[in-house]
């Protein structure tokens, strides 16, 4: 006998959605009606959350009720920025320079030590629309180049400021509110288009 | 009392944890990342890696195939479908084209892997260095300083003893241009269809505690030296007596008896596909 848990399959399928999205880095993947929670309300970062975040790791989250819910919800340690296994960034974009700058990028002994960061967007984009950044993805995952839009550029301008040698990086989700997520994991090479705004 | 088995047997958290690995994996290409493995119903050196990062994508959607040494028939196959379908209801088959997820021992599949499948290898020795340097504190920091010395040895040891670098199976390799890995005991055959593949390959190592990743469109490049360069196992005029395949991975069988030896497809549902497809051939002819 099987324990069918609906939230099971749901969380299987948007573990597989994420997993493609790291294969295949600057491709969209959606998570569709697997992004929400178990009210039914959509909420694609908090799917993100529980995804990966539970009380064997630690986490920061700038917004001090969200990072609240987090702890409650997951059982997950908060922890310095500077320190967390995971950071989460709210879809305000000044929360960006603080989450991601500081992220911790790992050890040369242990670089799966480098913070995963979830970063909300508001619009993910496989096609280049009115608004939108643009950015050429090249590197493991990759066949030539892969391009998709966001309707900010910031978090490209910090994750290029950290300047982190490879194998020491972060790994990047980035999500919108209808559950379109890219993944820019650390091996990824990323380019701002010109003209992609 | 009737026990329930969670969904793909593992709970969440335990799922979670080798989640949280593959994905590291998959960002490091080639790196091995430590994981809290779990016990599980078969023994240690069965597959438990390769059958935790399994049970951890599964979803009641996929498609399973197992194979061992090339055949999905094997008791190790057999049984570890038999758990993973005994706690996930899935579909299993036999045809690779036909399947989502592919966990094997010792081979990759001769049919060419497309981008929607998960190859997932089971690794007895994740650690390419490790008949260099037994404290696995210092092969971590050799990886650290990509000081891989102890791999080069090792070639040019087999060089100076039996006049060929290459090995048996399980040959070193150097992915993304950083780290060097062990791709699992698969023939050196095997090695060169991840350089570049379509597919994502995973690599669990239950025993080893350690998870690793080649994604798609990836470099692997088997080590070699300049004047001595890496070469496959040489199946040159030979074919497969059954479905009569050239260019793909022979086993060698010797008929004692007679003291024939004859060649057959290592893949037994590559070599029964061919068959099948042949005979189906003959009849559309007959008509």
């Amino acid at each position: 006998m099987i324990s069918n848990d609906v939230e099971i399959h749901r969380m299987q399928r948007a573990f597989r959605t994420v997993m493609n999205a790291f294969a295949q880095p600057g491709t969209i993947a959606e998570l569709r009606d697997d992004a929400v929670d178990a009210a039914g309300a959509r909420d694609p970062l908090m799917t993100l959350v529980r995804l990966f975040v539970d009380q064997a790791v630690t986490f920061y989250c700038c917004d001090d009720a969200l990072a609240e819910r987090i702890a409650v919800e997951t059982k997950a340690r908060r922890a310095s920025q500077s320190e967390a296994l995971f950071v989460v960034v709210p879809a305000a974009a000044s929360a960006c320079e603080a989450g991601v700058g500081e992220a911790s990028a790992g050890t040369l002994v242990s670089p799966e030590k480098g913070a995963t960061v979830f970063v909300e967007c508001g619009r993910v984009s496989a096609t280049p629309d009115e608004g939108l950044a643009g950015f050429e993805v090249q590197g493991p995952g990759v066949r030539d180049v892969n391009r998709f839009w966001t309707d900010s550029d910031e978090w490209e301008r910090v994750r290029e400021g950290r300047c982190d040698e490879y194998p020491l990086g972060i790994e990047m989700i980035l999500v919108d509110g209808e559950g379109r997520l890219a993944a820019v994991p650390r091996s990824s090479s990323v380019t701002r288009m010109e003209g992609g705004r | 009392m009737q026990r329930l088995y969670n969904f793909a047997f593992f709970d969440e958290a335990s799922k979670r944890e080798i989640r949280r690995a593959i994905v590291k994996g998959i960002s490091v290409p080639g790196y091995q990342v430590p994981f809290a493995s779990r016990e599980m119903p078969i023994g240690r050196g069965w597959g438990t890696g390769g059958l935790q990062v399994t049970l951890a994508i599964i979803g009641a959607d996929d498609v399973l195939k197992v194979i061992d040494q090339g055949c999905d028939e094997s008791v190790n196959a057999v049984n570890i479908k038999k758990l993973v379908c005994a706690t996930t209801d899935v579909e299993t088959v036999e045809d690779t084209a036909a399947a989502t997820i592919i966990q094997s021992r010792h081979r990759i599949p001769e049919e060419p892997l497309r981008s929607d499948q998960v190859l997932v290898l089971q690794v007895p020795t994740p650690e390419p260095l490790r008949s260099f340097e037994p404290s696995e504190a210092k092969t971590r920091a050799l990886h650290a300083e990509a000081d891989y010395t102890g791999a080069w040895l090792g070639l040019f040891d087999r060089i100076v003893r039996f006049g060929e670098g290459s090995t048996g199976a399980d040959h070193p390799c150097l992915v993304n241009g950083r780290y060097v890995m062990a791709p699992s005991p698969i023939p050196r055959f095997d090695t060169t269809k991840l350089d570049g593949s379509e597919h994502l390959t995973l690599f669990g190592a239950g025993r080893e505690k350690k998870i690793y990743a080649v994604p798609p469109h990836t470099r692997v490049a088997p080590l070699d030296f300049e004047d001595r360069p890496f070469r496959v196992e040489d199946f040159d005029g030979l074919s497969c007596r059954l479905c009569g395949a050239s260019g793909v991975y022979l086993d060698e069988i010797v008929d004692e008896a007679t003291g024939e030896t004859v060649h057959q497809c290592n893949d037994t549902a590559f070599c029964a596909k061919r068959r099948e497809r042949a005979a189906a051939g003959d009849e559309t002819k007959g008509e």
